[in-house]
């Protein structure tokens, strides 16, 4: 297919999948248009695309979607059940496909089947995204390998960095969110531009090695665990809680994972301060800025006690 | 000395006799039920329950925390996906936190099957055989069924009882009777034969029912489907106002459901093409399955904060545009108030009964 321009949507799954995505898409020489950064036109038009008691993020990625369409060919929606045994995503999530088809009859959606149960594997997943696209499977294998271990690269300098990040002095903050709420410009941006501004660093619950995660969370709390972004986070906190000054939880409302996990961490945890944010449409920075004031008040007075105790 | 193991599942509409057959028979602990669920219940749940968790999270919980009052400690839940496989990890630290010493049995660990349900059986109970296990399997099988035949042939008649004077509805009185019975059933064949009993009994009730009555079908979250307290004794009042009810949702439709959402994919008319999660399938291809059938309006019911059936809001919502039926969303939590659900359904009913030629569905 020449000149067909692919719309990806800045949200959800873009997060976990970027570098990939991007990065196959790339190989193929296909043009791809992401949309921007959150802001408040799309979240408006998610909001009134939505249902009502929709999670806000999912409510988020109806609003690039809207901006995309009169701006690409194909909006790319794959379906992502789970991206291994056991490593499942949330319903919302895998639902997304669908939501999308029902909520814009019109958009032309480019998507494939990830699903291990069903042995519906990511590379094969790639292989018939290149097939619709009029590539054979050798030059969409390729492609997807391709992109697949540049990103790996990304993510294990993401993770190299981290370890740097920890070993430096200075107050740490860890954030435990789901990446698409970390990074989106609407929720947790603003969080983590408060942290960068006062000089206190900022650590990720999902940014470290998935195998090294799994493995914290089975030996923490069972094999049971079958979220995977869950996993990962669960896993991280366990890695990294002792190394930082405080904890923040983001969230979204109503977030299903997190409903029950975020309860799991304020039980669970009760050396460290926490604080729990959950996220939605009404619009509250200032709420939120003076709960992070107060926070990071905690953490600094914290720190000048311990060094004080030293002397 | 040991403590004495006194295990309880859930109020999950009746169906807590059936975990009570299988874990007396296949583990030998005493079982008992929690006491009936009250306002109380609802309250303590939500106390020690995180706000955004869906609402079987906090009645399950309230539930436990009365039975662990009367000396529960060992609770059943069925895990599998979605949140409710992961319920009781939570459940379970706060449980703890209160001061009750407790353990969960889950049934099922992330894939359903008959085969990890004996597996989970087994590392509680090692003397149980596969043998004794199938026995009360074949069992529970036939007591589901049964139960959840009587209980559709009860929703879709009650309303037309003819001796309407009765202070419990025939029909609901013979089914009460029957899970008053079947506990005591020996096996499979002993409880088919009770089955039979009040199956003759229940379609021998004199019924006063017209030829074109108004039907209302049920789709929606299973939960809080078959669980009259969490729905506000919806289907009650239905039938009081003289409604047909067509619920597909029990326990065995539910069984089958998770095992067959390709085929629920391709009967819902080709609105959906994925897993959505949960029961969300089953809902669609129900409600489009009652649409063929000429159904006059559907009631879709779910807790709050469900994310599968919030997914397929968006798709019935088109179903509903492009075939004009009726549907009505309902979303229950801890809060709500039977009033308020009465009115609404009185609205809905009337609305519908205005749709079709006058007082044809009396004749």
């Amino acid at each position: 297919m020449e000149g067909v321009k692919i719309g990806i949507p800045r949200a959800l799954q873009f997060y976990f999948y970027e570098d990939l995505w991007l990065g196959f898409f790339k190989n193929l020489g296909i043009e791809t248009i992401v949309s921007p950064p959150s802001n408040k036109e799309i979240v408006k038009a998610g909001v009134a695309k939505s249902i009502d008691e929709a999670c806000f993020s999912s409510k988020i990625f109806i609003g690039h979607v809207e901006w995309l369409l009169d701006k690409c060919d194909m909006i790319f929606c794959p379906r992502i059940e789970n991206s291994a045994i056991r490593e499942e995503y949330c319903t919302r999530i895998f639902g997304l496909y669908d939501l999308v088809r029902n909520t814009f009859p019109q958009a032309k959606i480019l998507n494939a089947d990830v699903n291990y149960l069903y042995r519906r594997r990511e590379a094969n997943a790639f292989e018939k995204i290149g097939e619709q696209l009029g590539f054979d499977k050798e030059t969409s294998l390729a492609a997807y390998k391709n992109a697949l271990a540049v990103a790996e690269e990304v993510k294990a300098e993401k993770i190299a960095q981290q370890d740097e990040l920890l070993t430096a002095d200075g107050a740490k903050v860890l954030i435990f969110s789901h990446a698409y709420n970390t990074y989106d410009a609407c929720i947790g941006k603003e969080i983590t531009d408060f942290f960068d501004a006062n000089g206190i660093a900022v650590i990720h619950a999902d940014i470290i090695n998935e195998a090294e995660a799994k493995k914290l969370t089975k030996e923490t709390y069972g094999k049971r665990v079958y979220w995977k972004v869950t996993a990962q986070m669960m896993g991280g906190l366990e890695k990294y809680r002792s190394k930082v000054d405080g904890i923040i939880l983001i969230s979204t409302f109503p977030c299903g994972p997190d409903s029950l996990f975020n309860e799991l961490v304020l039980r669970e945890i009760k050396d460290k301060p926490i604080l729990s944010l959950v996220i939605d449409e009404q619009d509250a920075s200032a709420g939120i800025q003076t709960r992070l004031e107060s926070f990071t008040d905690i953490i600094t007075a914290k720190r000048k006690l311990r060094k004080g105790g030293a002397k | 000395m040991t403590q004495e193991k006194i295990a309880c599942a859930p109020q999950i509409g009746d169906y807590q006799v059936i975990a009570n057959i299988l874990i007396s028979r296949c583990l030998g602990y005493k079982t008992i039920k929690c006491p009936p669920m009250t306002k109380r219940t609802l309250e303590l749940g939500s106390r020690h329950s995180p706000d955004m968790i869906c609402t079987p999270f906090k009645t399950t919980l309230g539930n436990f925390i009365e039975a662990a009052e009367q000396g529960a400690n060992v609770f059943i839940m069925p895990g599998f996906g979605c949140r409710l496989g992961l319920y009781d990890i939570l459940q379970q630290k706060v449980l703890t936190e209160l001061g009750y010493d407790c353990e969960f049995v889950t049934l099922f660990e992330y894939i359903p099957t008959v085969r990890r349900m004996f597996n989970a059986m087994q590392e509680i109970n090692p003397s149980l055989t596969q043998e004794k296990f199938d026995e009360v399997f074949a069992l529970l099988v036939q007591v589901t069924l049964d139960m959840d035949g009587l209980a559709f042939f009860m929703r879709k008649n009650m309303a037309f009882a003819a001796e309407k004077n009765a202070s419990q509805n025939p029909l609901m009185a013979t089914y009460k009777s029957y899970l008053q019975e079947i506990p005591a059933a020996e096996d499979a064949e002993a409880a088919a034969k009770i089955g039979e009993k009040y199956r003759a009994q229940m379609e021998s009730v004199p019924l006063n029912k017209p030829a074109k009555p108004i039907r209302i079908g049920i789709i929606g979250e299973i939960y809080i489907v078959v669980e009259p307290f969490s729905n506000c004794n919806m289907e009650n009042w239905l039938a009081d106002n003289g409604v047909e009810i067509i619920r597909h949702s029990s326990l065995s439709d539910f069984a089958t459901a998770i095992f067959s959402v390709d085929e629920q994919i391709k009967n819902s008319g080709g609105y959906v093409d994925y897993n959505i999660g949960s029961t969300a399938n089953d809902a669609i291809s129900r409600a489009y399955e009652m649409i063929q059938e000429g159904i006059d309006g559907i009631i879709h019911v779910k807790p709050s904060s469900c994310s599968p059936e919030i997914t397929a809001m968006s798709i019935l919502q088109n179903i509903s545009q492009d075939t004009g039926t009726p549907f009505m969303y309902m979303t229950f939590d801890t809060e709500t108030g039977e009033a308020g659900v009465h009115t609404r359904l009185e609205a809905f009913l009337d609305m519908i009964k205005m749709r079709r030629p006058k007082g044809d569905y009396q004749q």
